[in-house]
């Protein structure tokens, strides 16, 4: 962090549970409390009492990818600005998971001429963010889903396609990154017994990709297992401070 | 190298720490002491600008001013022939038609032309040769140069048969 940067707090959130970190705290040492996006105002009210709690005034949250839904986004011939190439992705939303764009808030890594990553978050969700943040005086600095914030500490060097998986409390998603876009992205519940690299070769066998490096990061097994079909992996630093809060989340809720 | 995805839900906002408060501050101090003392030293200048045009105005004043004033060709040709006929040695002109003089000799004219530099002289003599001498005792004259008869007619209806007869001379001091 910058000397010119303010410190932050750490907010991880999971579907009904959340929990604050402060700046070079230990994750055992987080405050969690229990939230149920169902009923909006008691979300936004625990959310608000935790986020008032924090020591610093800026406050970055780390999303669970099970709150999120990942997709990617072939930009249309011929488009001509970001309100067509948000109306194509918000359709194709519609199109993958069958529900109503209008209640998701949209983000993705815009492009005009190579897939690239879309992320939707429900709007419910989103919205308790910003209420309890007003309600406890504390701006929110960022808030990105887990994997996300992991590839933006990889560093993909070439235009050599790669994979790059996460799992953490039972969720996978793994990626394909090549030539400077993402063209494959898909998230699922991948059991504690199985291998991330099995999500991987099935990602594979889908989308025809045959490569076989891989950047993996798995947060559900403390050593990394070596597999004979993938040749060029690359464990990440499962330490990060994201990566341990959401750990500590999903143990703490377990055992309640 | 792959850069950052740019998917965050909150809009991002520029913020700052302690540290970079303080040092937007001090930046801000500095810039205003900047402008202060650039303000105060153009205020200066500008002084400084004044007061010399005041005193060139004041030594103007004092002294008077040699420029060169613009005239007509015609008014500069005027003005230069008086400035000649007043500083050409009349004097010694008349001093030599006053050695030259004679008793057989009447001037009846004497008509200097400034623009070529000559002097016409017409006179009566009782014969020929009188004329001549006072050619002669004229060109011998250093305030007249190259003093030629270029005229002469005797005077038939007058008695003793004149010589009426003119000299044209050159001043002494034009080439």
């Amino acid at each position: 962090m910058s000397l010119f940067t303010p410190r932050r707090s750490l907010l991880a959130v999971s579907d009904n549970a959340a929990a604050l970190l402060g700046p070079g705290a230990a994750p055992e040492q987080a405050r969690i409390e229990r939230i149920d996006f169902a009923d909006p105002p008691r979300a936004q009210r625990a959310l608000a009492e935790l986020l008032s709690a924090a020591s610093t005034r800026l406050i970055d949250i780390v999303l669970h990818d099970r709150l999120v839904r990942y997709f990617t986004l072939t930009p249309p011939e011929g488009v001509l600005g970001l309100n067509e190439l948000e109306s194509a992705a918000r359709l194709r939303l519609c199109d993958l998971f069958s529900v109503d764009d209008a209640a998701w808030q949209l983000h993705g890594d815009w492009k005009s001429d190579k897939p690239f990553l879309c992320c939707a978050l429900p709007r419910t969700v989103s919205a308790c963010f910003a209420r309890a943040a007003r309600a406890a005086g504390k701006p929110l600095a960022s808030a990105a889903p887990l994997f996300v914030r992991v590839c933006n500490r990889i560093r993909f060097a070439g235009n050599s396609g790669r994979w790059a998986a996460c799992r953490h409390d039972g969720w996978s998603t793994v990626a394909f990154f090549g030539n400077g876009g993402c063209h494959y992205i898909r998230s699922s519940a991948l059991a504690m017994d199985r291998p991330l690299s099995d999500s991987i070769k099935v990602a594979a066998l889908r989308s025809g990709l045959t490569q076989r490096e891989a950047w993996v990061l798995d947060a559900d097994v403390d050593t990394g297992e070596p597999d004979d079909a993938l040749t060029g992996l690359r464990h990440l630093d499962g330490n990060a401070p994201d990566v341990r809060l959401l750990k500590q989340l999903s143990r703490a809720t377990a055992a309640a | 190298m792959q850069r950052r995805f740019r998917i965050d839900f909150i809009e991002s906002r520029w913020r700052l720490g302690a540290l970079g408060w303080v040092c937007l501050g001090i930046t801000v101090l500095l810039a205003l002491a900047w402008s202060r003392l650039a303000l105060s030293s153009h205020q200066r200048i500008e002084q400084l600008i004044f007061s010399k045009q005041a005193l060139e105005r004041n030594l103007a004043r004092e002294r008077p001013v040699s420029g060169s004033i613009e005239i007509s060709t015609d008014r500069a040709r005027s003005v230069n022939q008086a400035i000649r006929r007043l500083n050409h040695p009349w004097e010694d002109v008349l001093r030599a038609l006053n050695d030259a003089a004679s008793p057989h000799v009447a001037l009846l004219e004497l008509a200097p032309e400034f623009s070529t530099g000559t002097v016409r002289l017409v006179a009566e003599a009782r014969t020929i040769d009188a004329a001549l001498s006072l050619q002669k005792k004229l060109a011998r004259d250093p305030s007249l140069r190259s003093v030629v008869l270029t005229k002469h007619e005797f005077l038939s209806d007058a008695p003793g048969r004149p010589v009426r007869f003119v000299l044209d001379a050159r001043l002494g001091d034009q080439p």
